[in-house]
């Protein structure tokens, strides 16, 4: 888009108000990203406070040729996959402790979401990682099959797939709620 | 809930997540003073200079040589007043530092109807006042006080203080502002005459092409202005991903009455941030 160009030229240069708008622009929607892929308000909080620390700090050193919205997208994606294979480590190491908190809302409420969205993030939830990665990244991420097959290290075949069982499964879990 | 494409609607529609008022000021402190800090950071030894190092290297001064001669080439491409693309150019910059208003009607990436008014200081090509109107948002932004208002969550963001969201897009600048994208990008800005059939008439074709995308600009042979910029996607990555275009761009025009006085919508949640 024309304004994340000169933003990011902007930015480059070390302005604080491109920065800010920036952060403005994108907080809710790499919040809501990273809520889609961890279901927990304050590893989500982490992943996106983490991508916009770094993102701040590489002024000097900042190229980008792409849209500055996919790659903030997939630097989310990449902490909160980092997250993910930490907690399960930790699951591993402490096994049979209660370790992981699903409630969307932090205990002090840092993340707000109407119920209708808490319901439908606990569905995304039950699916496997790799159909919750390829939902969340096509649908709310709005990348290409192309683009989420090179991020996974698939095929657009296996991502296509992916996505497809994927919706079925949240489908058939939907209705499963509004039948009970 | 049986349709594919409904729940896709749905996880695109009814899945937000929101920082809290607390949580987003939090944030903001810690992301501003990394980038600060990384200003101030400078390496901590001190390196042989560049030059030192090429002029000991043969290879190294052949490699430099042909660096300058490739730059020469692409200065007097960019910038040789005698050419009939810089006079186009800087005849532009000229005549946009003139303008008081602009008003645009556009498109947003995925069709819909967007409109804005701003007002330029012609000192420093940054806006005075700034209005934007999409299906998705509304923004006002006066001096001193913003308001930023999302349709999809009925929320109003009263933004007082620092930050200055009208100095965001430099319309009354953009000409230049192209000119620095597109060296910042490696890139170089095409000039093209050609026939636009909706206007009847020949106009100056900007064109600032790169692997992503690719930013045109139709400029009015006799007033020099711009009068649309289109944002197209070229075939990768992601083809059909840009597409914000300025369709219309009018300058000068009597302002609507009332256009800057923002008007907060029935049964809106107001959040207000207030910065120092």
């Amino acid at each position: 888009m024309i304004e994340d160009e000169l933003l990011k030229w902007r930015f480059k240069r070390g302005s604080q108000e491109a920065l800010r708008r920036i952060y403005e622009k994108y907080l809710n929607y790499l919040l809501t990203l990273a809520m889609a892929l961890l279901n927990d308000a304050g590893a989500a909080e982490d992943v996106v406070h983490d991508v916009f620390v770094s993102f701040a700090g590489s002024t000097e050193n900042f190229k980008l040729i792409g849209s500055l919205r996919g790659y903030l997208a997939s630097c989310v994606l990449n902490r909160a996959r980092d997250h993910i294979r930490s907690t399960r480590r930790q699951t591993v190491a402490a096994a049979g402790a209660n370790s992981a908190s699903s409630d969307p809302h932090g205990p002090e409420q840092s993340v707000i979401c109407t119920e209708e969205s808490a319901r439908l993030n606990r569905a995304i939830a039950e699916l496997p990682n790799d159909q919750r990665e390829t939902i969340i990244l096509r649908v709310k991420g709005e990348m290409k099959f192309k683009e989420i097959a090179r991020l996974q290290g698939v095929s657009v075949n296996t991502v296509q797939g992916r996505y497809r069982y994927g919706l079925n499964k949240l489908r058939s879990i939907l209705n499963g709620e509004v039948e009970k | 809930m049986t349709d594919m494409n409904n729940i896709e609607e749905i996880i695109k529609k009814k899945l937000n997540f929101t920082a809290s008022a607390k949580l987003h000021e939090l944030m903001l402190d810690d992301v501003l003073n990394a980038q600060e800090k990384s200003k101030k950071t400078k390496p901590a030894v001190t390196l042989p200079s560049i030059g030192r190092i090429i002029m000991r290297n043969r290879k190294a001064q052949l490699a430099l040589s042909a660096l300058i001669v490739v730059a020469a080439t692409l200065a007097i491409s960019f910038w040789d007043r005698s050419a009939p693309t810089a006079y186009a150019i800087e005849q532009t910059i000229e005549a946009m530092r003139k303008v008081t208003t602009i008003h645009i009607l556009g498109k947003t990436w995925d069709g819909g109807q967007m409109e804005i008014w701003v007002t330029t200081d012609p000192e420093t090509g940054e806006h005075d006042h700034f209005y934007f109107d999409s299906p998705y948002s509304t923004t006002v932004a006066i001096p001193g006080e913003s308001y930023v208002y999302d349709k999809q969550t009925n929320k109003v963001t009263h933004m007082i203080g620092g930050h200055d969201i009208r100095s965001d897009v430099r319309f009354g600048r953009f000409i230049e502002d192209m000119s620095d994208v597109a060296k910042s990008l490696g890139t170089e800005i095409r000039i093209d005459f050609v026939f636009d059939p909706g206007r009847g008439k020949e106009v100056i074709l900007l064109v600032l092409e790169h692997e992503s995308h690719t930013l045109e600009s139709k400029i009015d042979p006799e007033t020099k202005l711009p009068l649309s910029m289109i944002m197209k996607a070229s075939a990768q990555p992601q083809p059909g991903y840009y597409g914000q275009s300025l369709d219309e761009i009018y300058y000068d025009l009597p302002l609507p009455d009332g256009i800057f006085e923002f008007v907060i919508p029935e049964g809106a949640e107001v959040i207000e941030k207030q910065y120092k």
